[in-house]
């Protein structure tokens, strides 16, 4: 974008409406640039806030609360497991998760994790692993939830894309590599894939930003995530 | 820390400790947040089952997603408020059949929800948001209904040129001007 935003533009940003293009192009600038960051922060946004805030309060239901909880101090669990892992528990099959900023963006350097897995339920119960992976130098991150043969991926703050690409997820295993899910990221860089191939023996899990779906390789050079999971 | 501790600190240090994923710490989050957040995912997808999923969610999100406020760019309020309005204009917009709603919420919504049953808290909560409203309800009908498509609504301003008949310039003005006048209310207290 050359200059600033008009303050049409922006007071259309706070708002959320621009176009998709338009809404990338003035979040880069903004990033950027002090004066439209602070019109952002101390004028419109707050305006913003009241629109948010005008709606009829209305009471969420219990189950809302509970279930939220419940997931909570599930996950808070399975993260205690993972900073003190117990010698009596079965070491996950899911090793250390290396990542990577893509190939393309060579000045960033290599993220090393080193966070395991550990299994948080025996018996009859399903184990479910929780593996973090760490925050990128831009802050995009995620975790990878493995529940007996379902494994979820939970992104956020992942780039937004260009119209039509998406972000592929890939498993590499003893049979190569195969494509799993193909996401794109809400609009506040979040998104939830459903990986089930990464539950099955998979050394290796990637995410590539593909210029469409339905490949059948990755695009190398467009490497996002390489997560080892051997 | 304690719950009482943690009950005691402002938004902006209790979300570190959100970050570094302790549970009580969610919880307290969840307690000042969670019922604005419901309402405004209700106010926008228009049922209450669709509002529960959006502010499960949403609030997930920031939960798994770690350190991610960054206290400079505004409330806590305002990011999570901002999540949850993100993730329900998502499922609008998947849900493409379905129009959204333009009018401010039906009295009988609040007929559904005695105010006997309310803490004095979230009583005064419901009173400024009321308050808030009519504050809205005297923007120009032009600019009021354009910052309603554009926020409930998610539609673009060309989208909303294309649905009222207008030039694009045109709708984006009526947001500024409308977003002015909602600035200027603030700034005189109008909201406070």
């Amino acid at each position: 974008m050359k200059g600033h935003p008009s303050t049409d533009d922006l007071a259309a940003f706070a708002l959320g409406a621009l176009d998709l293009k338009e809404q990338v192009s003035v979040a880069d600038h903004v990033d950027g640039c002090e004066r439209c960051a602070t019109e952002l922060r101390d004028r419109l946004n707050p305006a913003v806030g009241v629109l948010a805030e005008s709606v009829e309060q209305i009471e969420p239901p219990p189950s809302l609360r509970e279930s939220l909880m419940a997931t909570v101090h599930e996950e808070a669990r399975a993260g205690a497991e993972l900073e003190t892992p117990r010698p009596s528990r079965k070491r996950s099959r899911l090793g250390a998760f290396l990542m990577r900023p893509a190939a393309g963006l060579a000045t960033l350097a290599l993220v090393a994790a080193g966070v395991g897995g550990y299994l948080v339920a025996d018996g009859d119960q399903a184990a479910t692993e929780t593996v973090a992976l760490p925050n990128s130098l831009n802050g995009a991150g995620g975790t990878l939830v493995v529940e007996g043969d379902a494994a979820t991926l939970h992104m956020h703050d992942m780039v937004p894309l260009d119209k039509g690409d998406v972000y592929q997820v890939w498993v590499a295993g003893p049979s190569g590599v195969e494509p799993s899910a193909a996401f794109v990221p809400h609009s506040d860089g979040s998104a939830t894939a459903a990986v089930p191939e990464a539950a099955g023996d998979v050394d290796e899990v990637m995410i590539t930003r593909e210029s469409r779906a339905g490949r059948t390789a990755p695009t190398l050079n467009q490497i996002v995530f390489d997560a080892r999971v051997g | 820390m304690t719950r009482s501790e943690l009950q005691r600190l402002a938004d902006e240090d209790l979300m570190p400790l959100v970050a570094a994923k302790d549970p009580i710490a969610f919880e307290v989050f969840y307690d000042r947040h969670g019922g604005a957040a419901y309402s405004l995912a209700y106010r926008i997808v228009g049922n209450s089952q669709s509002a529960e999923d959006v502010t499960q969610e949403a609030l997930i999100s920031i939960w798994r997603s770690g350190a991610r406020f960054d206290r400079a760019r505004g409330s806590v309020r305002g990011w999570t408020l901002g999540i949850v309005r993100n993730r329900a204009i998502d499922l609008l917009r998947r849900d493409s059949g379905r129009a959204p709603k333009l009018a401010f919420d039906s009295e009988e919504v609040l007929e559904r929800r005695p105010s006997e049953d309310l803490t004095d808290v979230e009583a005064l909560r419901r009173e400024t948001a009321r308050e808030v409203r009519g504050a809205l309800s005297g923007l120009p009908d032009d600019q009021s209904r354009v910052i309603q498509l554009a926020f409930f609504g998610g539609f673009s301003h060309s989208e909303i040129a294309t649905m009222l008949n207008q030039p694009m310039g045109t709708i984006k003005g009526r947001m500024r001007l409308g977003m002015e006048k909602i600035r200027a209310a603030l700034a005189e207290g109008v909201y406070e």
